[in-house]
């Protein structure tokens, strides 16, 4: 937490720089964001190309509104409100829309809650080799393209980013409570993935809450 | 939400026994300080909360490694100097024109109000043109209006002449009766232009 507010205040001055004319402040600020602004955008839209022109075009925006930023509010959420509104119009392009999930569908259900998936024997044992990594970094990934965009999009701002609820909430222009539900859902496919692959490369399988209730 | 019984029983004193979604708050560090520290000591003492919370760590883990090692063939230059020269093109725009162009959005708007303009102009010429082609009398211009009634000349015989000095020229003014209500006064005026001692031009 303390390494973020530190980031957001060397931000803030970045900006302050960049608002009195300074362009070396302004593609210090760039530099700094673009590379997980990058794979964000990318697990988003799914495509290198336009996930290039997105965060490109979102910093050019941030340039041209460089007089009408505020300190009060954070550069990470009004960037990736920046971001998140040029992904969903991308989106919606047509051949680009994808069949998103029905959000009722994936409102919290507490039965759900009792089938969280988890890998147990994940305590205590060495940690994970390099191969199984990159095969559960495989498998996860294969697993977050299946979700809707708006899940895609809460967990990579979470994961990637580290944005809190209350700015991925302003980012996406939706309560906290949403974000809380979508983090919750995708986390929970998430872990099945991660849970099957575990499986497979040891051969044991996890224990989920069932098998310790027995 | 649901919870376990054999949970509840565990947890022993007052402390209600995390929720999966608490857990998942706990590791966001989203719950509220107090809650936070319950729920720490929950996870010490129970062997599932600590693998559910272990399993969400390690997912956040991969799944960010993961999606910055697919950004790595973005070059340091790729977007930053993209924007640059972007943001310094448009810089170097507006030092050119200094005027900004009207947004799109206005075109129209500016287009109907120069077309009102002109259909007025248009009509107000045709209006003209065509009180200009109007035939004049000869000799004299008529005007008529309705005047208030003159008691004395109006009873008697019905119509009075008056003759009146406009000035450069001279005129007559004829009332006649209209209804009893008031009377229609008619006006001739001559063409003659008088100069200044009274000799007609």
């Amino acid at each position: 937490l303390e390494a973020r507010r530190a980031q957001a205040e060397e931000d803030r001055v970045l900006i302050e720089a960049a608002q009195g004319g300074d362009q070396a402040a302004f593609r210090r600020l760039v530099e700094r964001h673009q590379r997980r602004a990058f794979a964000v955008a990318l697990g988003v839209v799914r495509d290198e190309n336009d996930a290039r022109d997105l965060v490109q075009e979102a910093f050019l925006r941030v340039y041209r509104g460089l007089d009408r930023f505020q300190g009060g509010s954070s550069f990470f959420t009004w960037f990736y409100r920046i971001v998140m509104n040029l992904s969903i119009d991308l989106m919606r392009r047509p051949g680009r829309r994808e069949a998103e999930h029905d959000e009722r569908r994936a409102s919290l259900d507490p039965d759900d809650a009792a089938e969280f998936p988890f890998v147990s024997r994940i305590e205590g044992s060495e940690p994970l080799d390099a191969a199984l990594r990159k095969q559960l970094g495989a498998r996860l990934r294969a697993e977050l393209e299946a979700l809707p965009s708006y899940h895609r999009s809460v967990v990579l701002m979470r994961e990637v980013e580290g944005m809190s609820y209350e700015e991925m909430a302003q980012a996406m222009n939706v309560s906290k409570g949403t974000i809380m539900s979508r983090l919750f859902h995708a986390r929970q496919k998430l872990q099945r993935a991660l849970a099957d692959c575990y499986e497979e490369e040891t051969g044991e399988r996890p224990r989920s809450r069932r098998d310790s209730d027995e | 939400m649901k919870r376990r019984s054999s949970e509840l029983g565990r947890s022993g004193g007052s402390v209600m026994p995390p929720s999966d979604i608490e857990l998942m708050l706990w590791m966001d560090g989203e719950l509220a300080p107090e809650r936070a520290h319950e729920v720490a000591s929950f996870i010490e003492s129970n062997e599932r909360a600590r693998a559910v919370v272990l399993s969400l760590r390690l997912g956040s883990e991969v799944l960010a490694s993961d999606a910055l090692l697919r950004a790595e063939p973005l070059e340091q230059g790729d977007i930053t100097d993209g924007v640059l020269d972007s943001a310094e093109a448009e810089a170097s725009r507006r030092w050119m024109v200094p005027a900004r162009k009207a947004p799109a959005w206005r075109v129209p708007a500016l287009a109907a109000i120069s077309l009102a303009f002109a259909v007025a102009a248009a009509f107000a010429l045709v209006i003209r043109s065509a009180n200009r082609s109007l035939p004049a009398p000869d000799g004299t211009g008529a005007v008529s209006m309705m005047a208030p009634a003159v008691e004395g000349d109006m009873s008697s015989s019905g119509a009075s002449i008056a003759v009146v000095d406009f000035g450069a020229r001279s005129g007559t003014v004829l009332y006649v009766p209209s209804d009893g209500e008031g009377a229609l006064a008619v006006v001739w005026l001559s063409e003659e232009e008088y100069s200044a001692s009274g000799v007609p031009q």
